[in-house]
């Protein structure tokens, strides 16, 4: 009880600890005083203080003002240098006074300092959860899960189609309300537009202008810069990056001030954080903001620092560089060796410590009270479970599930049974491919080999899938799939793999070699992140030296699950965890980097009847539906399109609990005893037998595939059944490969 | 000459300080020369030939042990770097002056202008007029006016090199306790002082020295800095210097003159009688083995000046020891960025590392490992065991990576400028799915130097060099490829049959001649490639055919196959246990049981290779450091082995020859080279100086091996020859034993292992035991009867396998 009014008192004025907590510092140890933040902090993590804390995001980012204590979670897009700030002074004698600590604000009697003491901190760039579905934002924010609504879908689905600018539509309305309202804000806004709006969170993780398209909409200015700007990105990606400007933010891009143990964030790590919103004055109308004014401001400025507006300085500086040296001479002191020459130069060496200090008109910036990791695919259904953990341990995710949850395991049939029923939708009742799919999805790099090759993941083709393009009479599935895979998993991204995609995108992160920054790749995902490759309307075309780079990267991240970061003078290899499925029309492109292939075919209708209740038992439906059925036709065949499959979602009653299985499914660490190994060895020898040419990679597969079967089912101990299992399901696979050769040939 | 200011208290320890260095700059003696090695430094600044005075801080640390009163100095200047900068240079001022300039040296336009001004500040004396240094960042010192700043007269920098050992800390006393002669004795009682790692460079070291490695990512160009500055007053007609500390100063004319009255006339300030230091900025980025997997690399500034300058180029990889310091934001910078500081590293010195990239592997505790590794015994199966543990067997293949890793022993004729390779080029050959690539990544992985690249993904170009353009520069320049980065390391090219035919020939000349010659954009110009190949290649059919020759199965001229010391088949066989095996450790990997299983299995295989490997396995980095530490030998070859060598190569290729007529194609007068070169690996790994037989045998066994794998009735020949089996069966025995002595029962029991029996037993036996007498391997002891009791081995034979 008695911590108690210091709770809210923290949960107010969260800064207002901090004097408290210098007491104990003795100008050196600072490890210590972090330690002490971080633990005073961290009892703020119980459920019920957490709820008390605004969620920050790009919409409220406006109304919160400086020094509240926010929470917000995000993914590991940056690291950059550490700052070493001036964190503590004292006057002669004094106690030590808080003075960048966890602020950017200036302590307006710094200057009567007798002593300061440096520390270090780490700017991380935390970006939205690229790919997350609403639902599972929501299940963080603690928010009832809302049923995804046809309109919701219909939405995401446009945003697909490639060409489509609707989505665009209400962020460039947002922001130019902003710009009207907000002057101060119209370098921000003009930029707007390039970025699709946040409060979608299915936007595409890159910047959409990556493909050329055309506005209808009669913005002339915006649309004219907006065109210039398409021009500019699609051939400075593809030929010189040097050329480009700095890598540049997204809204709902976050900084955070991290102030000890940085050293154990990971690109692409998932953090929650609870810190301290930073808000530093924008100078309205800095356009206006003139040479001569340059003295007159320095007063206000020295009050106030002006992290803001850096990069217009810069441009400006450089335009005018000599006048401002020698503005800034009569101020301060003149660069030594004098002359332009220097100066200039010297911002390009500037550049890399600007880089982390990006008006917070462009970016929101927090400073972290208390920091953690969060285990990766905890999305749904964790409101709960992340209330409760402790904010103070912050490198250790919790560790993985051992076993599913009780009140899963009872219905585990059932749930299974739904989780393939909607995924069989939209591939007109292919219960087949839905299992497939199931396991692809459910797959997780378990352990690499000595030689990194990543285990436990099954990177999947499905080839035989109508194209979409124009002229097919055939609906396409892609949108349908995508729509189910959505409701089902907290992270899908569905990228098209044609030739502009590869040619005019960043696929892989690259270091922008003045500011030290990373340009983002759309590959950059949290661990987990189903990438789903739209290869359909892939058509021949050239690929540039961009292209071929973009598609190596993706090799690696398919094969071993590494995506490679260029670093200026080498290439980084980043470890991820991406389990992929890709659509084909015929066979894949990257068949060589992908496990198995499985060409679809189209059932006879099968109704996914909200009410019905799945068949019992866990053997699926597959085994009725895998004789060679008659073929159908696809223009015949019953594709749920992606609004079918929403609703259908969202008529099903245990949506939740399904989602729920799969998450924890995906954790299960399925381990093999002895005998089970054993097991394994001899049927292997028996089919070897029997078929001399099966190899190593054979036994890896059916060991992939029936390990995933395992999961699939709940089970943490490897069972030989399911190697049974596996092999069934492989026969069905061969007999449509060999069908699909037959069919081929007979063409 | 020297500054005294300060007050009283800072005057009695500043110069208590210098007067320790002053000593140690006068009477430190270098252990190795025995020479005054800073008398000898500032002498050549005297005389004008250098311009550089760098200290040593492992020699300061040496000589200041001896000296009562002088403890902490040296952690007093590692705390506190740019201050004792000044402290240093005042004290070699001091030095300076009493050494005589030896030969003459012209006086330039600088001393004449000294000159000028000294006669000029002489006369305003004696007019007592003031006039001279004015230091704005520091309260006017009045003992100065008058004098020209020590800074400006300087005609050298002082630079501090970090400690590069530090006292091991149990030898402290020892070392304290007996008084070793003047200098020290360094390398005794120390330890190597480790490399600060970039990411762990942190607030607490500002203002210390630092080392650390990384490369080197941008340059600018040299510019010149003001160092000291000299205004005319027009008010007294005198000149008026000002020394700058940092990047940035404040012109005289917006600050006050020294009496704190305003000046009447504006200060002129004079470019040509000031003085401008060299200076270069670059940007150094973390190594990539020092990236934490997942995390981006870190970048830290830092600044040269003075001669230092353009000792590093962009891409270079370099260890670096500076002072880390701050930078305020100053003007506009400090208005933006608040309370942040934005912080360099001042640098004091810069080692190139592509040379001594090797030596900053091998910690002592390394070697002391390697020592106990020595002690254990059964080193050649346990190195090669431990590469690419998780491939089960091939103990054969692995034991020649680990050979080629070491590498023999390069050679120079000096008049004709031919050179001998010392490299060990491998092929591996086989069908697809055998784990080729995978033993070549792990060789990429442990080698010190390796590039591993495949002929698929690289062109002849990439592969050698290309010119391409710098992206920061826009400059033209040659970009080495995968064979010029692994100079003096291994290549590891994978699909080398899958690379064009043009580009192949490109490989002819590195392989042989190790150089690459480039013409191409107005570039013509010769670089090294002394670089090792591995080479991993499928045949020609995709997969081996055993009724085709193997020239037909391999798709390679033989121009490029004779290059290769070895070419090794590795074929995908159906056999049962090995199946069986392959297949549990798939399922092994699958559970996250790499290297445990791997030993296990290689353990219970013990039965296919000669002997298992004793005890675990050697973690990568110790067998990178071993690796590293045998490839500094250079053994030699003894002249009576020659003929031993000479007998094998004659008797095998006639063997060759009855045997296999046209086909053989294997043994050349490079076949020959190659085995001397293998030995000279083996004696690498013994750490000896002197290849002897045992070598000799180690290599040509793995050459057969090798053969054997193409040409199976080789290894039948071998093995259905009595006499080679049985002398195979005693020196297994002897090995395994671990003694040289083999009695007359044991090769009785030897021969009936392996399966001599018979009538002609005896006589295969005895003429086992003269063959080999003949050749000494063993020597046939008797006793007085004249009966045979034992052969004996030579004691180092035994002890090397």
């Amino acid at each position: 009880m008695n911590m108690q009014p210091s709770i809210t008192d923290d949960l107010a004025r969260p800064l207002h600890a901090i004097p408290g907590l210098l007491a104990s510092y003795d100008g050196r140890n600072h490890n210590q005083l972090f330690n002490s933040v971080a633990a005073h902090f961290g009892k703020l993590g119980a459920p019920d203080h957490l709820q008390q804390v605004p969620i920050l995001t790009h919409e409220n980012a406006e109304s919160i003002p400086a020094n509240t204590l926010v929470r917000f979670r995000g993914m590991v897009a940056d690291m950059f240098n550490p700052e070493f700030f001036v964190g503590a002074y004292r006057a002669p004698g004094g106690p030590w006074k808080p003075a960048a600590l966890y602020t950017d604000a200036v302590p307006e009697d710094i200057d009567a300092a007798a002593e300061s003491a440096i520390m270090e901190r780490r700017p991380l760039l935390l970006t939205p959860v690229p790919h997350e579905q609403a639902w599972a934002t929501a299940a963080w924010a603690g928010h009832p899960v809302e049923p995804p609504t046809p309109s919701a879908s219909d939405r995401s689905k446009r945003a697909r189609e490639p060409g489509s600018n609707d989505l665009l539509e209400p962020a460039l309305l947002r922001s130019s309300n902003a710009a009207a309202v907000d002057k101060a804000d119209a370098a921000a806004s003009s930029k707007a537009p390039r970025i699709a709006g946040s409060s979608d969170t299915d936007k595409p993780f890159i910047e959409p202008d990556a493909h050329p398209t055309s506005v209808a909409h009669d913005r002339d200015q915006d649309q004219q810069r907006r065109q210039q700007q398409q021009q500019g990105t699609a051939a400075a990606a593809a030929v010189d990056e040097h050329a480009q400007q700095q890598p540049d933010f997204q809204p709902g891009d976050c900084i955070v001030q991290v102030y000890s143990d940085f050293d154990g964030f990971r690109l692409h790590d998932v953090v929650e954080v609870l810190g301290v919103m930073s808000v530093v004055p924008v100078y309205s109308d800095f356009d206006g903001f003139r040479l001569h004014d340059v003295v007159e401001v320095l007063g206000v400025m020295s009050v106030v620092p002006g992290l803001a507006a850096l990069q217009q300085q810069q441009q400006q500086q450089q335009q005018q560089g000599g006048d401002v040296a020698g503005a800034a001479a009569a101020a301060a002191g003149v660069v030594a060796a004098g002359g332009d020459g220097m100066d200039v130069d010297d911002g390009g060496f500037w550049e890399q410590d600007v880089a982390a200090l990006p008006p917070t008109s462009q970016v929101m910036r927090l400073h972290a009270l208390a920091i953690r990791k969060l285990p990766p695919l905890t999305t749904t259904g964790s409101s709960s479970s992340t209330a409760a953990a402790d904010l103070q341990q912050q490198q250790q995710p919790a560790a993985l599930p051992r076993s599913l949850p009780g009140h899963l395991a009872a219905h585990l049939p059932l749930l299974r049974q739904r989780a393939l029923a909607l995924l069989a939708a939209p591939l007109a009742g292919d219960v087949l491919a839905a299992e497939y799919l199931l396991l692809a999805a459910l797959g997780s790099v378990m352990n690499r080999g000595e030689a990194g090759e990543a285990m436990g993941l099954l990177p999947l083709n499905l080839t035989h899938v109508p194209s979409s393009g124009a002229g097919s009479k055939a609906p396409g599935l892609v949108p349908g799939l995508a729509a189910a895979l959505r409701s089902l998993l907290p992270h899908v991204t569905l990228m098209p793999l044609d030739v502009p995609a590869l040619n005019n995108k960043r696929w892989y992160p690259q270091q922008h070699a003045a500011s030290g920054r990373l340009f983002r790749g759309c590959l950059q995902l949290t661990a987990g992140t189903l990438l789903l490759l739209d290869e359909t309307a892939l058509g021949p075309g050239q690929l540039g030296d961009a292209g071929v780079k973009n598609l190596q990267a993706l090799r690696q991240v398919l094969t071993q699950q590494q995506l490679p970061c260029g670093c200026q003078v080498y290439t980084h290899n980043l470890s991820v965890n991406q389990p992929a499925v890709v659509l084909s029309s015929t066979r894949s492109v990257l068949r060589d980097s992908l496990a198995l292939s499985l060409p679809l075919q189209p059932q006879r209708p099968v109704l996914v009847k909200p009410g019905q209740t799945g068949q019992t038992g866990q053997t699926g439906s597959f085994d009725q539906a895998g004789a060679p059925a008659a073929v159908v036709d696809w223009a015949a065949a019953d594709v749920a399109g992606p609004e079918a499959v929403a609703a259908a979602a969202a008529a099903m009653p245990e949506l939740a609990a399904v989602r729920e299985y799969l998450a924890a499914a995906r954790g299960l660490e399925c381990r093999m005893d002895q005998a089970a190994a054993e097991g394994c060895v001899t049927r292997f020898r028996a089919m070897q037998q029997a078929n001399p040419g099966i190899g190593m990679e054979d036994l890896n597969l059916i060991i992939t595939v029936s390990k995933l079967l395992s999961v699939s089912l709940g089970h943490e101990q490897f069972s030989i059944d399911s190697w049974e299992r596996a092999m069934q399901l492989e026969q069905l696979r061969k007999q449509r490969l060999a069908a699909a050769a037959a069919q081929q040939q007979a063409r | 000459m020297a500054s005294q200011g300060g007050t009283q208290a800072r005057q009695m320890t500043r110069d208590e300080e210098k007067e320790h260095i002053v000593t140690f700059l006068m009477n430190y003696q270098d252990p190795k020369s025995g020479r005054n090695k800073y008398i000898d430094r500032l002498q050549k600044i005297a005389n004008r030939e250098s311009r550089t005075l760098p200290i040593e801080l492992d020699d300061l640390r040496d000589f200041l042990q001896h000296m009562p009163g002088s403890g902490g100095l040296v952690g007093e200047i590692k705390g506190n770097t740019q201050h004792y900068l000044g402290v240093i240079a005042e004290a070699a001022d001091a030095q300076l002056a009493s050494l005589s300039v030896t030969g003459a040296v012209p006086a330039d336009i600088y001393d004449t202008l000294l000159e000028a001004r000294e006669a000029q500040i002489a006369k305003n004396r004696e007019k007592n007029q003031t006039g001279g240094m004015v230091d704005t960042s520091a309260p006017i010192d009045q003992q100065n006016i008058n004098k020209l700043p020590p800074a400006l007269l300087r005609r050298y920098d002082v630079y501090i090199h970090a400690e590069k050992r530090i006292p091991a800390p149990d030898k402290d006393l020892a070392a304290a306790a007996a008084p070793a002669a003047a200098g020290g004795k360094a390398g005794a009682a120390t330890q190597e002082h480790l490399i600060t790692p970039l990411r762990r460079v942190s607030a607490q070291h500002i203002g210390k020295l630092v080392r650390v490695r990384g490369m080197v990512t941008h340059v600018t160009d040299v510019k010149p800095l003001a160092s000291v500055l000299t205004y005319l007053d027009e008010d007294s007609n005198t000149e008026v210097y000002q020394e700058v500390a940092g990047r940035s100063f404040m012109p005289l004319q917006f600050s006050r003159k020294p009496d704190g009255s305003k000046w009447n006339k504006e200060p002129l300030l004079q470019t040509r009688g000031s003085k401008f230091i060299k200076f270069q900025e670059a940007r150094i980025q973390e190594m990539p083995d020092e990236v934490p997997p997942g995390a981006t690399p870190r970048c830290i500034s830092v600044h040269l000046r003075g001669d230092i300058t353009r000792s590093a180029k962009a891409g270079d990889t370099v260890c670096i020891g500076g002072i880390f310091l701050p930078e305020p934001f100053t003007g506009w910078k400090a208005l933006r960025a608040g309370l942040l500081a934005s912080t360099y590293l001042e640098v004091q010195e810069v080692q190139q590392l592509k040379e001594t990239y090797d030596e900053a592997l091998v910690s002592d505790e390394d070697v002391a490992a390697i020592e106990e590794l020595g002690r254990q015994g059964g080193l050649f199966e346990r190195l090669a065991a431990s590469i690419a543990p998780e491939i089960y067997g091939m103990l054969e293949v692995k034991k020649a990576l680990l050979l080629q890793m070491v590498g023999g022993v390069g050679r120079e004729f000096p008049g004709s400028g031919m050179k001998l390779r010392g490299d060990i080029h491998i092929c591996l050959m086989g069908d697809p799915g055998v784990a080729k690539s995978q033993l070549l990544k792990h060789v990429a992985k442990v080698a010190p130097r390796a590039v591993y690249t495949t002929g698929k993904g690289s062109s002849g170009v990439g592969l050698t060099a290309a010119v391409v353009r710098n992206q920061v520069t826009k400059e033209l320049v040659l970009e080495g490829g995968a064979l010029v980065l692994a100079d003096k390391g291994i290549c590891c090219i994978d699909e080398f049959d899958k690379m064009e035919e043009a580009d192949r020939t490109n490989i002819h000349e590195v392989m042989e001649q190790q150089t690459v010659s480039i013409a191409k954009a107005g570039i013509t110009t010769t670089l090294n490639t002394r670089t090792t190949i591995l080479a991993a290649a499928n045949p020609a059919y995709g997969r081996w055919n055993r009724r085709r020759s193997p020239g037909d199965n391999i798709n390679m001229p033989p121009a490029l196959l004779s290059r290769f010391d070895i070419m090794w088949l590795l074929l995908d066989e159906t056999d049962e246990q090995n199946d069986m095996r392959l297949a549990a450790h798939i399922i092994n990997v699958h559970q996250g049981r790499v290297g445990t299983a791997a030993a296990a299995a290689a353990a219970a295989a013990g039965s296919s290779s000669a002997v298992p490997p004793e005890g675990a396995l050697i973690p990568p980095r110790l067998l990178r450091a071993y690796i590293t530490l045998a490839r500094r030998q250079q053994p030699a070859i003894p002249q009576e082995l020659t003929d031993y060598v000479a007998a094998h190569y004659v008797e095998a290729r006639g063997q060759e020859a009855s045997e296999l007529g046209e086909r053989g194609a294997y043994i050349t007068p490079r076949t020959l080279m190659s085995i001397l070169r293998l030995s000279q690996a083996v004696a690498k790994l013994r750490f000896d100086d002197n290849v002897v037989r045992s070598d000799i045998d180690a290599a040509i066994a793995l050459m057969r091996a090798s053969q054997a794998s193409i040409e199976p009735e080789l290894a039948k020949r071998t093995r259905e020859d009595p006499v080679s089996r049985l002398y195979m069966a005693i020196k297994d025995w002897a090995v395994k034993m671990r003694t040289p002595l083999v009695p007359w029962e044991t090769i009785e029991s030897c021969a009936t292992n392996a399966v001599i029996t018979g009538d002609t037993r005896r006589d295969i036996i005895s003429a086992t035991l003269e063959e080999y007498a003949a050749i000494s391997v063993w020597i046939i002891k008797r006793d007085r009867q004249g009966r045979t009791v034992g052969v004996e081995f030579a004691e180092e034979d035994i002890a090397m396998a």
